[in-house]
């Protein structure tokens, strides 16, 4: 990783800790939904997946570290033995697989695409660890955890399109991915206007090329896919 | 001595010229760098530390080029940001005193001594640990010269590293700069501090419109804006 | 942003941070093996003694539970309706010893023994590439940055709301990302200005595994 990398990392570690100063929205089902947990999914959704699940690492460090960053000012190790704990832990690895799909589609991601990254990584992925251990931590049987999960499940739907919605929009205004895999994993890939345009403007491309060949994360963990 | 030897910089976003055939030779003297926005002197600076490359032409510091020996440059010159917040990468202001020090491979009781000696010797032992984020504009900046001066750099550039401050801090800063020992070459709005070096470049539309004097140029520069 | 860390000088805080780490989750999988509700008290007992012995008062023990106390009503009610009374109450004893010992240690340990023990404890990750020196410099970064951001975004929703407009969590959030990430290019050269890029070029040679 470049400084560059270890800066969107860092940066990007502080960003979700800042969105959970935002206040609660209640939905319609008056279950209440944290912008926090849109920055698992955006993570992945605009840093890819390496940089993105490393990202929120950071993040649930610092929480388990003692910063009370966590959406409604929790923090410290006692997270770890709450029922709802495997649901933190699991944030690096959502964001890793959201930001793997993002990735692979990224030349031709549409809207519906980033929704179901989002839904895979941010919800499926999210739900399968953070149930087993709501079961064990709180004694329960797995179906029972499951049930007891089930209120959530439309305000994460709601969340995985609103970020997907974000992730689009910052697509097109700060392109990340996009700059480190056109540029040097694939210049055999026909860049249209447009794409080269964003690119330019958003000055992502302001690196020196030795800078970004050794960049990207995304390049390498794309690569060893192949 | 830095010597800057026919050198052209295109932008990077539309190939627009931003300074066109550059040649001087700066000794230990203070200089100020001149000129309106756009002028190319911000440019000028941030080649003296390899932060932007020459698309034509060199820049050699004490005999090393910036774009074969970047790790000996960047060892002789410390560069002052215009913006302190973004400068300071450190929870702490030993922390970040430390930051330069810890990449020159020091042992960490050698930076600890450097460190508070650093402190004490430009009046800032009582900040030593507050937290940066918490420290006043005048704070920050003396904090930030004080991280580059630690390093014990032949040559400080720094760009514009008053304009986001008041005027008792502006004054202080200025103060600061001109007291230093090493060559001193500081981009800068503030003709007083400007009229207080030894010599002025004043830059035009990419290329040097005048160096001497620093009276004279400063004089010559306000006749031009009329 | 106030970390959670209380100061004091009592032999829990003298403690390593990694030696209280370890009991942390050396308790937390012998409890788990022990359903007994006699054993599971004994142990809550302990803790608050541990409370007592840092020179934390009682407020302190309820403050810690206040806001679990909803979940651990909703786990006992649901235990004892699921699995009957006894393994009800033995889950949420457990679960209020476990969560009251990880908050004593959060409480007695700084954030710098923290972040410096968690980073060592994460070595083992280097098999995944994982860069643990650059990871401690990246926790650095990130509580420096959180400030920054917090700051950032007040500003943005103010100059928004001074032009009057809406307050969806959309139109706050998509300017608040773009206008972050651009200040990276700012923070990245102010690192590497300062011989960072250099120093860590250089240890990447050095810990390349082969291949």
């Amino acid at each position: 990783m470049n400084t560059r990398d270890i800066v969107y990392v860092s940066l990007f570690a502080a960003i979700v800790a800042a969105l959970g100063l935002l206040p609660k929205i209640q939905l319609m089902s008056g279950v209440p939904i944290t912008a926090q947990s849109l920055g698992v999914m955006l993570a992945g959704g605009v840093l890819g997946a390496r940089r993105g699940g490393l990202a929120l690492l950071l993040f649930v460090i610092l929480v388990l570290a003692g910063l009370p960053l966590l959406a409604g000012g929790r923090g410290g190790l006692g997270l770890l033995a709450s029922p709802s704990g495997g649901f933190l832990l699991a944030f690096p690895v959502a964001a890793f697989v959201t930001g793997f799909m993002v990735e692979r589609f990224w030349h031709k991601i549409t809207l519906p695409i980033m929704i179901v990254a989002n839904i895979v990584g941010g919800i499926v992925v999210l739900y399968c660890i953070g149930i087993p251990w709501l079961a064990i931590a709180g004694g329960f049987t797995a179906s029972k955890a499951a049930m007891l999960s089930a209120p959530f499940l439309p305000g994460d739907l709601i969340k995985a399109v609103l970020a997907a919605i974000a992730a689009m929009a910052v697509k097109r205004g700060y392109p990340l991915i996009d700059s480190a895999r056109l540029d040097v994993a694939r210049p055999d890939v026909v860049r249209s206007d447009e794409n080269v345009a964003d690119v330019t403007a958003s000055n992502a491309i302001s690196v020196e090329p030795t800078r970004s060949t050794r960049s990207s994360p995304a390049v390498s963990s794309a690569d060893s896919v192949k | 001595m830095i010597s800057v030897s026919h050198v052209s910089v295109l932008s990077r976003d539309d190939g627009a010229a931003i300074l066109t055939d550059v040649s001087v030779e700066l000794d230990g003297s203070s200089t100020a760098v001149i000129g309106r926005n756009g002028s190319g002197k911000s440019t000028f600076a941030r080649l003296l530390n390899g932060l932007q490359m020459p698309t034509d032409g060199t820049v050699t510091i004490n005999g090393h080029s910036t774009a074969t020996a970047l790790k000996a440059v960047r060892r002789q010159v410390g560069f002052v940001f215009q913006n302190p917040d973004l400068q300071l990468v450190f929870p702490t202001v030993v922390e970040d005193m430390g930051f330069g020090l810890r990449n020159q491979g020091l042992s960490a009781d050698e930076i600890d001594r450097r460190v508070l000696a650093a402190l004490e010797n430009y009046g800032l032992t009582h900040l030593q640990h507050h937290a940066t984020h918490s420290l006043s504009g005048g704070e920050k900046q003396q904090v930030a010269v004080a991280g580059v001066l630690v390093m014990s750099p032949d040559i400080v550039v720094c760009d514009e590293p008053t304009t986001l401050l008041d005027l008792p801090n502006t004054r202080l800063i200025n103060r600061l700069l001109l007291s230093l020992t090493q060559q001193l070459i500081v981009v800068t709005h503030d003709l007083e501090l400007a009229a207080s070096c030894a010599r002025v470049i004043w830059f035009d539309q990419g290329r040097i419109a005048f160096y001497g004097d620093a009276e004279t140029g400063v004089r010559q520069y306000l006749a031009s804006v009329g | 942003m106030i970390p959670l860390y209380r100061q004091g000088d009592s032999p829990i805080h003298r403690l390593s941070a990694g030696y209280k780490l370890a009991v942390l989750l050396l308790a937390a999988t012998v409890l788990f093996f022990l359903p007994s509700l006699w054993i599971q008290s004994v142990f809550l007992v302990l803790v608050l003694g541990f409370y007592r012995l840092a020179g934390f008062e009682g407020a302190l023990v309820i403050q810690q539970l206040k806001p679990l106390a909803p979940i651990l009503a909703l786990l006992l009610l649901f235990g004892v309706f699921f699995n009957g009374w006894e393994a009800g109450f033995i889950s949420v004893v457990r679960l209020t010893g476990l969560l009251l010992l990880a908050s004593l240690i959060t409480l007695t340990t700084t954030l710098t023994a923290m972040i410096d023990t968690i980073t060592r404890a994460l070595t083992p990750l280097q098999v995944f590439g994982v860069n643990t020196a650059q990871l401690g410099f990246m926790l650095s970064l990130t509580v420096r940055f959180i400030p920054l951001m917090m700051i950032g975004f007040n500003q943005l929703r103010e100059a928004r709301y001074a032009r009057g407009g809406q307050s969806g969590l959309l139109s706050q959030v998509v300017p608040f990302l773009i206008r972050s990430l651009q200040l990276s290019d700012a923070l990245a050269e102010a690192i590497d200005a300062r011989g960072w890029e250099s120093a860590s070029s250089q240890s990447r040679r050095g810990s390349r595994s082969p291949p």
